[in-house]
């Protein structure tokens, strides 16, 4: 008897799985080509992902379209993902260097017409006339774009500095330097 | 909010999951639906160009084992017709039969490998893949199997000619490249 109770206080509490086995198991159905899977695996990611996406792009409509291409992209390179780390990780990894792509992408379309660092400055919109009552959410949409990368990436995901600066291909300095001018201009304008 | 502790605390308290206003998920799956069948045509197009280029090797080889036999038969026949006393000779069989697993070029035993693993993960991904599909990567697996067994069979008899063992090694490639995309996952769907 005592050593059939010695035998069962080795079994664990619940044979249910944790959640990241769960989690594991949807991914892996949907490695298989579960589609139903990969919606699940949208259902539960897709608030942190557009939550990035209208951040760093400061713009609905193209938070909305880069959001979507995440997604597809996700599915597509599902292969990919090993489980070295979270799914959650690698999702909003791949979501960042999408829009970070695409700017890359959309500054240098517009480059050709116009002057890069004017660009730089111009299209963080009106910064300088924000209105004092409106939130930091929307203050952060008016910041310049690096700057806004860096503080969303830094302040709000939790990116460190060498991250941020090998995602964006800046150096170090220059990641610190924008996260300083973020933070100053968000304390003028929400003063 | 002027210094910095207040937007500090500002920070903390922004959300960290925003909802888009619709769900995205139907245009997701419609997208990822295009893109897939995009794929699935680029890929039909790849092994039809694929089997199309193996089936050319082949036929540039059946004629030059036919223009080959035919020189042989003509010089035999000068010979004759020069020497018409000689007593007919019984010739020897010439081939040999081919050795079952023997390199026959360099790197055959890995190419081998390489198929028979790729085979595997194919025959994993056949319940996946759409009949259509499936019928054209059997078709075309099929030529490119009986490609490379013509090719053996005549690298037995002329196992020096270069233009054999790359028809050989051509077929080999192409046998990896099929396997290779039908065993992908942008072909399951």
């Amino acid at each position: 008897m005592g050593s059939a109770l010695a035998a069962l206080s080795i079994i664990p509490p619940s044979a249910a799985p944790t959640d990241d086995e769960r989690i594991a198991a949807v991914v892996r159905s949907a490695q298989a080509g579960d589609m139903a899977a990969f919606a699940d695996l949208y259902r539960a990611h897709v608030g942190r992902i557009h939550a990035l996406c209208a951040r760093l792009s400061g713009d609905a409509e193209l938070a909305r379209l880069l959001t979507q291409d995440a997604f597809v992209r996700a599915w597509e390179k599902l292969d990919g993902f090993r489980g070295d780390s979270a799914f959650a990780t690698w999702l909003h990894r791949l979501a960042v260097n999408l829009v970070l792509g695409d700017r890359r992408t959309r500054l240098r379309r517009l480059a050709r017409e116009h002057d890069n660092a004017a660009l730089e400055e111009s299209t963080g919109g009106s910064h300088g006339r924000v209105d004092a009552r409106v939130d930091l959410e929307r203050a952060i949409a008016e910041l310049p774009p690096g700057a806004r990368t860096v503080f969303v990436l830094y302040e709000i995901e939790g990116y460190r500095h060498d991250e941020i600066a090998d995602m964006m291909g800046v150096s170090v300095g220059t990641s610190k330097a924008q996260l300083h001018r973020a933070r100053a201009l968000l304390r003028g304008v929400l003063a | 909010m002027t210094d910095g502790r207040e937007l500090n605390d500002a920070i903390r308290e922004l959300p960290r999951s925003i909802d888009p206003p619709a769900d995205l998920w139907p245009e997701i799956a419609a997208a990822i639906d295009r893109r897939a069948r995009s794929r699935r045509r680029a890929a039909t197009v790849g092994v039809l160009a694929a089997a199309a280029a193996v089936s050319l090797f082949v036929a540039i080889d059946r004629g030059r084992d036919r223009a080959h036999n035919l020189d042989a038969r003509w010089a035999a026949g000068i010979e004759r017709a020069a020497m018409p006393t000689a007593a007919p000779t019984l010739m020897p069989p010439t081939a040999e039969p081919a050795p079952a697993l023997a390199d026959l070029i360099p790197g055959e035993a890995q190419l081998r490998l390489a198929a028979n693993e790729l085979s595997g993960a194919y025959d994993r991904r056949r319940p996946l893949l759409d009949r259509e599909l499936l019928a054209v990567y059997e078709e075309n697996l099929g030529i490119v199997d009986a490609a490379i067994d013509r090719s053996r069979a005549a690298l037995v008899e002329r196992p020096d000619d270069p233009h054999l063992q790359r028809v050989l090694d051509r077929a080999y490639h192409h046998k990896l490249s099929l396997l290779r995309r039908a065993s992908s996952r942008e072909t399951t769907r």
